[in-house]
Formats: structure tokens, C-alpha cells, sequence
């Protein structure tokens, strides 16, 4: 792109182009044949939430490994292997979520 | 700031404000600040036909506004709004196909080698001898000021045939344009 004009052929496209259009109603014509915006609804994506939330729950509770490590974390005994794997699942999470987070706040 | 960084910050807000609450009066202000442009391209588009493109300026605003949730400023508005009215041109233009038929022959005529102009042929139908593509790179290019990326991103067009379209459709404006500016001097000179 060239602001400068200094091809005359760009010259004479830029004196050969009208420029904007006035508006002259043209607005007002529009505006009231926008349609009523439809808000998205919110529920959808909170009940998706909870039910995998729960599910996840409910698939993860039979297994010894969650229940040893919960229970030795709060037992402060954080080293043990059980502990450290709840852990590193848990900051796995997190790093996706920030990830996700941060992806979505620069896209905006 | 620059000029056109503090307008797209602007035309953000405006966006913003718009999905927000369904501001229509931020939507409304949208269109003040753009839709003299729009009309202009699709004037241009359209070989001057005010009617038909301030028909298609409508339906772009109105899909504006449908899908204005997708737009995530990746590109300024005025690029979206550009590309929206684009596609509207193209598919109005499939609509009609007598009258894509008839701008493919004129296409077709202009990619035959072109006769020495006269002196009637003016600046204007030197343009309308272009290509499509080429009449469409040099407005978004040159008239309405985009960068070659940004024309890419409207004519959904690889960056490369973009600048060759430019570089092509300026370097037959010239030759056609120098060939008139000889005949002018030799009918001067009688």
C-alpha cells in the first residue's frame, strides 16, 4: 500500500475514486430492519460443566490412587506418590486453563 | 497512538458495547463510521450501480450484525465490514448469472490483447478493461487504502496473486494510458 501517490497511476485511481459515500438516510433506512439479537443463553454450557464435572467425579472416586493422595496431602505428606501424581494433575489443569485463558484474552 | 490504531480501539469498544447488552445505537454508530465506505466499494463493485449496492450495503450490515459475535479483531472492522460486503458482491453476483455471464465475457475480452486506445477511451474504461480480480485488487489496494494483507484477507486471495494482480493491472493501466497520452500529442500536433 502507498500513501505517498507517487506512481502516477495511483494518483489517478485515488482522483478517480469518489470516496465515502454520504450518508444521506441511509442509516436510518437500515436500523430498523436490524432483527432483535438473540442473547446467547448461558445454561447450556453450565450444566455441560456440572455433568462432567460430576461424572468425572463419579468415574475417579473408585480408583485407591485419588483417595490415598488426597488423604496424604492433607495428611501433610505431600511426597508420596499418590500425592505428588494429584499434584501434578492438578497444576496440569491449571497450565491448560491458563493456556485456554490466555489464548481467548489475546483473540479479543 | 496513530490515527487509524485509535480507530480500530474505538471500533472495538463499539463492538464490545454492541455484544454486550445488544447496543443497537453502538451498532448504529458502527454504521455511521463505515458505511460510506462500503457503499463506495460496492459502487465501485457494482460499475456505478447505486441502487443494486446500497441493496448489498444493507444485507452487509445486517449480516454485520447476525455475526458480529465472530468478529474476534484479528483484523479491523473496516476489513470484516470490507469482507462481509465482498462475499454479498459475490454471491448476488451468482445470483444473476446473465450478468455474471456478461461481466465474464467483458473479462474475457480484456485478457485478449488489448487494441491501441483512442482518444475517447478515458481513464474509466481503461479500468473497466481490467480483469475482475485486478479492478477488485486496485480498489481495495489502492482506493480504499488497505494494505496487501488486508486485501488478501477481503478477497480471500493469496497474498502473492494479490501483488500480482496490483503490479499486473497497474503496468496495463500505464501501457494503455501512455499509449493515449501518444495519440493526444499526435492529435495536438496537427
Amino acid at each position: 500500500m502507498s500513501h505517498s501517490h507517487d506512481d502516477p497511476i495511483e494518483r489517478l485511481l485515488h482522483e478517480h475514486f469518489a470516496g465515502a459515500v454520504p450518508d444521506d438516510g441511509f442509516c436510518d433506512r437500515v436500523m430498523p430492519h436490524l432483527p432483535v439479537r438473540r442473547r446467547r443463553r448461558a445454561w447450556p454450557l453450565w450444566s455441560g460443566l456440572a455433568i462432567g464435572t460430576l461424572a468425572g467425579a463419579a468415574s475417579l472416586s473408585s480408583l485407591p490412587i485419588l483417595r490415598t493422595g488426597l488423604r496424604d496431602w492433607l495428611d501433610a505428606a505431600p511426597t508420596t506418590p499418590a500425592a505428588l501424581g494429584l499434584l501434578l494433575v492438578l497444576a496440569a489443569m491449571s497450565l491448560l486453563a491458563m493456556c485456554w485463558s490466555l489464548g481467548e484474552s489475546g483473540a479479543r | 497512538m496513530t490515527d487509524s490504531a485509535a480507530e480500530a480501539r474505538i471500533d472495538r469498544a463499539l463492538v464490545a458495547r454492541a455484544l454486550l447488552g445488544g447496543d443497537r445505537r453502538a451498532f448504529e454508530q458502527l454504521m455511521r463510521r463505515h458505511q460510506g465506505m462500503v457503499r463506495a466499494q460496492l459502487r465501485r463493485l457494482l460499475h456505478g450501480d447505486e441502487a443494486a449496492a446500497d441493496d448489498l450495503a444493507q444485507e452487509t450490515f445486517m449480516l454485520a450484525w447476525r455475526k458480529l459475535d465472530q468478529f474476534r479483531g484479528d483484523a479491523a472492522f473496516r476489513t470484516w465490514l470490507y469482507r462481509i460486503a465482498y462475499s454479498c458482491f459475490l454471491q448476488a453476483q451468482r445470483r444473476a448469472p446473465q450478468a455474471a455471464e456478461d461481466a465474464d465475457d467483458a473479462c474475457g475480452q480484456a485478457e485478449s490483447p488489448a487494441p491501441p486506445l483512442d482518444l475517447r477511451l478515458d481513464f474509466e474504461r481503461a479500468l473497466q478493461r481490467l480483469s475482475d480480480a485486478e479492478q477488485a485488487v486496485l480498489l481495495h489496494c489502492v482506493q480504499l487504502g488497505l494494505s496487501h494483507e488486508e486485501t488478501a484477507l477481503v478477497l480471500s486471495m493469496p497474498l502473492g496473486t494479490v501483488k500480482t494482480h496490483a503490479m499486473r493491472g497497474k503496468a496495463k493501466l500505464k501501457s494503455w494510458l501512455s499509449a493515449w497520452q501518444a495519440d493526444t500529442r499526435q492529435e495536438s500536433s496537427r
